[in-house]
């Protein structure tokens, strides 16, 4: 693998200093260019690192953090902040530096926390790296199983169509529907239709074997993708505004069909320890299902809840704190004998191939949730329609030491 | 749509495996692929059953409309209008109208949409049309 070189941002008011640090950490084989007051946020974006220059003048902290708020790739960004010693700590700490540097201490001190970030920014591009590979991997693998699933699908329809044929004329023949036929010609028509009804059951064993392959395989490698991923995204997530947004998200569908959304969110909820992108895919998903099935002018319900604990009810699920999420909609409903089936990879129900969709939307929405320890499934509704209930624990902690939270800042260029 | 009537003065002893021809019964027969239901076509008319044939949902619902068959024998994969959706439209015409789905679509949920859509019977490809027949038979002369 060849290392892309890594360039620090030196920003500070001070441009004699931040021309003699950058002076520093190119004798120290770390690439660094100065980004002049002019062109600090445009030329900081373009830099994966940014050592900022305060010395004693920590007034300019104002107009830096005002910078870093606007841009989250900055924020994200690692930075380390050279700053005097007198300066109050408390009035840089803030702004969560990850790294700061007195002014006073030796260059050594400076060079060996630049390169303490070139190593975390390395180590952030090659974890991003495999994920791309497994990410293309795991889409290649997708692919190949929905084509099989799709080809074997079709195979057997094709198939036993012209077998019908096959077999129709032979039993006409066995039966002299269309004139007499001799022993030895009905012996033998007799025979097609044994090999038509031998070919069939071979077809069946044939078609099933294959999707059964195409799924465990499938199955396999996104285990193992959302294994690698899914505990270091996690923080508390504040459910009101997940929600919220992913309304806002589909508010343009909603106008179309004229549907009348309400949100309904408990106050004082729990936050979660849960990976926002997942849970608002999962939502994105759940409502825009609701969305889609609800005939134009009528209603779609989101409710937030605790959930109460039932330390009577059945598994140790039942007894834990949870959040509830339900999504209700006025669609025709899911038939109880469906309800556990529409969760299967790749279903749609006949009655719904008219509207747009692959299947995979609500498996999404049920591994994501299991992934987080809580659930989903479709409840009776009191009004009609279909009722998603999905359900989030709120008592439990991921790890939230130090080592997270400093790594979590470092994000590899283009972001993961 | 072709309509056909039986040309052959032979009617086999074997037809049907014995069945009783009834006068006056019309069987609609609907696939948009001609020859899958050639063969049950041949041996409704040999036991004296009158058949049409229509090639999509939409042609069938004329002959429904126009002539009012006994029983449709009825496929899924069609272009246009589904099977599904012509049962649901035949049943809305005339609920007394039998409908037989056949088809190779062979999962469960499959069968499912078909008693939803009002289908009094289910059946998948390959089926040996004696045995359809059979079938056909029971349907017609009621519970």
């Amino acid at each position: 693998m060849t290392l892309a070189p890594i360039v620090f941002g030196v920003i500070g008011v001070d441009v004699a200093t931040s021309e003699r640090l950058v002076q520093l950490l190119d004798t120290a084989g770390v690439m660094a260019a100065v980004c002049t007051e002019a062109t600090a946020i445009a030329g900081a974006l373009a830099c994966d690192a940014l050592l900022f220059n305060l010395g004693d003048r920590p007034e300019e902290l104002s107009h830096v953090a005002r910078a870093l708020g606007h841009e989250p790739r900055l924020r994200r960004m690692p930075r380390i902040l050279r700053v005097s010693s007198h300066v109050a700590v408390e009035r840089v700490a803030p702004f969560g530096w990850a790294v700061i540097v007195p002014t006073e201490s030796l260059d050594h001190v400076l060079v060996d926390a630049v390169a303490e970030a070139v190593v975390h920014i390395r180590a952030g591009f090659e974890e991003a790296q495999n994920r791309r590979k497994a990410d293309v991997a795991i889409q290649a693998s997708e692919r190949t199983s929905t084509l099989l699933c799709a080809a074997a699908a079709t195979l057997s329809h094709d198939a036993r169509v012209l077998m019908d044929i096959v077999l129709g004329f032979a039993s006409n023949l066995r039966d002299e529907i269309a004139g007499p036929t001799s022993d030895t010609q009905r012996a033998h028509a007799m025979r097609i239709v044994e090999a038509s009804a031998d070919a069939t059951a071979l077809l069946e064993r044939y078609t099933a074997s294959v999707r059964q392959a195409a799924l465990e395989e499938s199955e396999a490698r996104r285990a193992l993708n959302v294994a690698s991923r899914q505990v270091e995204r996690r923080r508390q997530t504040d459910l009101d505004v997940l929600v919220r947004r992913s309304v806002a998200l589909l508010e343009g569908m909603a106008a179309t069909k004229q549907l009348d959304v309400t949100v309904s969110v408990a106050s004082a909820l729990p936050h979660p320890w849960c990976d926002p992108v997942q849970i608002k895919q999962v939502l994105m998903n759940a409502l825009s299902n609701a969305l889609k099935f609800t005939p134009a002018g009528r209603a779609v319900k989101i409710l937030v809840a605790s959930r109460v604990p039932d330390p009577s009810g059945e598994g140790a699920a039942a007894a834990r704190q949870a959040i509830e999420i339900v999504v209700s909609d006025s669609g025709p409903g899911i038939p109880v004998e469906y309800r556990e089936h529409v969760f299967g990879r790749g279903v749609r129900l006949e009655r719904d191939r008219q509207v747009p969709g692959s299947g995979l939307g609500l498996s999404m929405v049920r591994d994501i949730m299991i992934q987080h320890g809580g659930s989903a499934r479709f409840e009776d509704s009191p009004v009609g329609g279909a009722r998603l209930v999905l359900t989030i624990p709120s008592d439990l902690r991921w790890r939230s030491d130090d080592r997270t939270q400093r790594s979590s800042h470092v994000v590899p260029r283009g972001g993961p | 749509m072709a309509q056909r009537r039986p040309d052959a003065t032979f009617v086999s002893r074997r037809a049907a495996g014995g069945t009783v021809s009834r006068g006056g019964i019309h069987v609609l027969l609907v696939d948009d692929q001609p020859k899958a239901l050639e063969a049950l076509e041949l041996r409704l008319a040999a036991i004296g059953h009158r058949t049409t044939l229509a090639h999509n949902g939409e042609v069938a619902l004329g002959v429904v409309e126009r002539d009012r068959p006994n029983l449709v024998v009825l496929d899924i994969t069609m272009p246009e209008m589904n099977g599904y959706q012509a049962c649901r439209a035949i049943k809305r015409l005339d609920p007394t109208i039998l409908v037989l789905i056949l088809t190779a679509k062979v999962e469960s949920a499959d069968r499912f949409w078909a008693f939803q859509a009002g289908a009094d019977d289910f059946f998948n490809k390959p089926m040996d049309p004696a045995l359809l027949v059979q079938k056909i038979e029971a349907l017609l002369s009621g519970p």
